[in-house]
């Protein structure tokens, strides 16, 4: 039991760190959210522009605000190891008796928090400046398949970080491909639907996907849990697989790391 | 004359090899496409989400946003390799203090830098032309007669973009903690006004006037006439005029504005303030 608290602790106060690095300097928080508002606006401006009906905004919204917690697990979340390396702390942290997983649950619990607090700001924006409209009823099925989003977007940044832990700059590299193509492929300002079957089949495989699929179906069209079960379901069945099989690749690669030697070897 | 080309190409050559030095050829190829390939996919799939969904079509508003986001691809390919050198080479690399010992001109060094990104952003662009108008069943374009006019836009495209990004990475110099998001949200702020995915007229009246301080919309219509030569965007000879007095105007202003930052840099210590200062 007291090692358990102990381990809770470790990743609560890396989560502290995280979130009082992030607000280091106050004004970085108008800048992170200006940042994907200015797109966010370019692309409802594209909308305004083909005449598209007034349901798009909200589809926009949605993205941007989801779309944001998908790139801190790339990197907040993933890259992170590869900037500890770098700058020498992650041999402190080797060093910790506490696992690295733990480590990690704080980095994604302080990231969680700051992109949340960020996302909000980018929905305030969205309902206030540029009238997205959104069903409250929605909002309960909403929270339940939004946080099933995260712990499976977070359970994948997992696997990120240990691929940054042995793979340096080429860790970078995959980080930058991963952020169009999931945009796309998630549907990040339209639904899937609009997709060929054989598009919608392959992105139904990624979790950001399901996610805001579930999120757009609660608050802009008000369907409600019985609606969603699929949604639930798969969202829960990819929480199971890829969180346990997140801690394995982390421990594998750590493990992998100090055989080959490459753990704390910087600029690879 | 042929020692600056040299020098250039040597800077060229070394962004090359920092850009791809991390694995072989034919995978730094396919990284490179990635992108781009699904960013024209991204935003070309607005238009047929619209059309798919609510019946509206406008082949002309899909030309416009097809091609708005290859051309931008190219420019901003360029704009982020020259502002992302300073950040980059202070906080991953730390060769700042060795390159502006060894280089002589930090302003040349940075155009240099963002070359490589041109011709990167050049081969890219092509590729999401071709794949953006295929995507949304716009006839394919592109007429001989056009090409000197668009090699010559294309150079002045580099012209004015490149000493944009001059200046927004004498910025991240001065300040390291906002470095990088200044980078990020000038090129956020050039895809909003540039007349990328739609008309300048399509934003509100406020900000209109924004946009037509950067010499980007003239060269996007004008660009978008050239390949395109059915797309009148209104008086061609007025837009070149303003482009050419707005790229000359941004070069100077650069020059003189890039000479004062380095002068305070120097001056306050900043030019070795990383983020961990």
């Amino acid at each position: 039991m007291s090692r358990i608290l102990d381990d809770l602790r470790a990743a609560y106060a890396r989560a502290w760190v995280r979130v009082k690095g992030n607000m280091r300097v106050k004004t970085w928080f108008l800048w992170e959210v200006v940042l994907p508002t200015i797109f966010m606006a370019s692309v409802i401006y594209a909308y305004y522009n083909l005449d598209a009906p007034r349901i798009f905004i909200g589809f926009v919204v949605v993205g941007t605000m989801m779309m944001n917690f998908w790139f801190n697990v790339l990197w907040g979340m993933g890259n992170v190891l590869y900037w500890e390396k770098e700058t020498g702390n992650l041999e402190v942290f080797l060093l910790s008796d506490r696992p690295i997983y733990m480590l990690l649950l704080g980095m994604a619990l302080g990231g969680m928090l700051n992109t949340g607090i960020r996302s909000l700001a980018i929905l305030l924006i969205g309902i206030f400046v540029f009238g997205a409209e959104f069903n409250t009823g929605g909002l309960m099925p909403a929270t339940i398949v939004f946080l099933l989003t995260l712990a499976a977007l977070y359970s994948l940044g997992l696997m990120f970080s240990s691929l940054h832990l042995v793979y340096g700059r080429k860790g970078i590299r995959i980080n930058e491909i991963l952020g169009d193509p999931i945009s796309f492929l998630s549907g990040q300002y339209y639904p899937i639907s609009v997709f060929p079957t054989v598009l919608q089949a392959l992105a139904s495989l990624l979790p950001l996907t399901i996610g805001l699929d579930g999120v757009r179906r609660a608050l802009l069209l008000g369907q409600g849990l019985g609606d969603l079960y699929i949604h639930i379901l798969g969202l829960g069945i990819m929480v199971m697989i890829l969180l346990p099989l997140g801690i394995w690749v982390l421990n594998h690669m750590v493990e992998k790391g100090r055989r080959d030697g490459r753990l704390i070897m910087r600029w690879l | 004359m042929l020692g600056l080309i040299r020098r250039v190409l040597v800077v060229v050559w070394l962004t090359f090899k920092e850009q791809s030095n991390w694995t072989s050829l034919p995978v730094y190829l396919i990284y490179t496409f990635i992108n781009p390939v699904f960013q024209v996919a991204l935003y070309g799939y607005i238009y047929i989400a619209v059309a798919h969904l609510s019946g509206i079509t406008s082949p002309e508003a899909a030309f416009y946003m097809v091609s708005g986001i290859a051309l931008f691809n190219y420019i901003g390919s360029g704009l982020y390799g020259v502002i992302w050198t300073i950040h980059s080479e202070r906080e991953h690399f730390r060769t700042l203090k060795y390159t502006y010992l060894a280089f002589p001109d930090l302003q040349l060094y940075l155009t240099s830098r963002g070359l490589y990104h041109y011709l990167v952003g050049l081969a890219t662009s092509l590729a999401m032309l071709i794949l953006g108008m295929l995507l949304i069943g716009y006839p394919m374009l592109g007429s001989l007669d056009t090409l000197p006019s668009i090699a010559l836009l294309l150079l002045i495209g580099i012209a004015w973009s490149s000493q944009i990004g001059v200046v927004v990475a004498g910025l991240s110099i001065y300040s390291s903690e906002y470095g990088p998001v200044i980078s990020e949200s000038f090129g956020g702020l050039l895809f909003l006004l540039g007349a990328v995915l739609y008309p300048v007229s399509a934003l509100p009246p406020w900000i209109q006037p924004l946009a037509h301080i950067f010499p980007m919309v003239e060269w996007m219509e004008l660009m978008r006439h050239y390949l395109n030569p059915s797309y009148i965007p209104g008086d061609i000879g007025g837009l070149w005029t303003w482009l050419l007095v707005k790229t000359l105007a941004t070069i100077i202003a650069t020059y003189l504005y890039f000479r004062l930052v380095e002068r305070l840099v120097r001056k306050t210590g900043m030019l070795e303030a990383s983020l961990h200062h």
